[in-house]
């Protein structure tokens, strides 16, 4: 509401305030009902005799009937202005409500936003938080397999070379077996013995 | 080599059938069966030809015995005493029994290479897989299959390493 509309509606109703005082004021006089001196008293009592004569009922009717037509339409106008201000204020109090609602509601959105922003920010940190406890984990198991694979890969590979002889005799001596002649072997005995033959005739002459 | 035992070599030679000690031993038994037998032929007034084993027959062959008399025999065994106490043994261990051709083969080259009166025991143990093994009196020569095998034991290390695999 602006404040030309508060002088508005209040010089209004200060205009219904005194049109009231002003006719009752005025039938005040009408009736007389201040203290007449007593040297007037005749004048007044042949005052009111000629009253009498002049404001007879149907002229006090007259009058009463015009002043409830001039009441019936300051009343009327006031109604008028009444609604009209009425009026008035149930927009801007429409206006006000909807700004204060629109108000409180940007407030509790702007709420509910940062609450939403808060909880996924939350649940993105601890999605990140277990994502990188699940990739420690599996770093971790991958640590401990690759060393697990590693040292049973050296185990067998120590096992293995620790028994290749065996391995590699016992192999070779069920694949040839009998099949292996000693007539085959014997050039290479021979070509052996003969390097070694020096060594043999000076162990022997000994 | 002492001087008996030269006087011996150059008087004798031993045929390639003769292998071992073994055989000697049996020469000599025969030696002497024979000159038991001789005797009592002589005794009897007989003059039958004994019958000798293939070995003895060689062994008069190579040393040029002909005829067959007490004292040769008795002379031939005292000769064989001798060698059997004095002679170098070798000793030959193969993966399997050896046929008598190459283990003849063996004696002929050790006699004629290495020692002319060299004696020679066999053994045998599979777990050499091929090749000999051979004790001289004051040596070893292992030249198994085995022994090469374990000497080659660095080439499937060295392939393990080039694979990657090796600790």
């Amino acid at each position: 509401m602006t404040i030309w509309w508060l002088i508005f509606t209040v010089a209004s109703l200060a205009a219904c305030f005194v049109g009231f005082v002003w006719m009752a004021v005025s039938l005040h006089k009408l009736h007389g009902g201040s203290a007449v001196p007593e040297h007037t008293k005749n004048y007044n009592e042949l005052a009111e005799e000629e009253m009498g004569h002049l404001f007879n009922k149907a002229f006090r009717e007259e009058l009463r009937n015009h002043g409830r037509l001039k009441f019936e339409k300051i009343i009327e106008d006031n109604a008028m202005f009444l609604q009209q201000d009425l009026r008035l204020t149930t927009a801007q109090l429409n206006d006000y409500m909807k700004k204060q609602v629109v108000t409180k509601l940007d407030g509790e959105f702007t709420a509910y936003t940062r609450a939403i922003h808060d909880i996924q920010e939350l649940a993105k940190q601890s999605l990140q938080q277990v994502v990188g406890d699940v990739q420690q984990q599996r770093a971790a198991f991958a640590k401990v397999m690759e060393d697990d694979v590693a040292k049973r890969k050296a185990a067998m590979l120590q096992e293995f070379e620790a028994h290749m002889g065996e391995i590699v005799e016992h192999y070779l001596m069920q694949s040839l077996g009998e099949q292996f002649d000693l007539k085959a072997q014997l050039p290479g005995i021979m070509k052996r013995l003969e390097a070694s033959k020096a060594d043999m005739k000076k162990d022997m002459e000994l | 080599m002492t001087e008996a035992k030269k006087s011996v070599a150059e008087e004798f030679t031993l045929p390639s059938s003769v292998v071992g000690q073994a055989d000697l031993s049996r020469l000599i038994r025969e030696a002497e069966n024979l000159e038991g037998e001789l005797e009592a032929q002589r005794v009897r007034g007989q003059a039958v030809q004994p019958k000798l084993s293939q070995v003895m027959t060689d062994l008069l062959e190579v040393n040029n015995i002909t005829e067959i008399e007490g004292k040769t025999l008795t002379t031939v065994r005292d000769h064989l005493r001798q060698l059997k106490e004095h002679l170098p043994v070798v000793h030959f261990t193969f993966a399997a029994e050896v046929e008598p051709e190459e283990l003849q083969k063996l004696v002929a080259w050790l006699r004629k290479e290495v020692h002319p009166f060299a004696l020679v025991s066999v053994g045998v143990q599979p777990a050499l897989i091929g090749g000999v093994y051979m004790r001289t009196p004051n040596h070893v020569y292992d030249f198994s299959l085995r022994a090469l095998l374990d000497g080659k034991r660095d080439i499937i290390s060295k392939d393990l390493e080039k694979l990657g695999v090796a600790p």
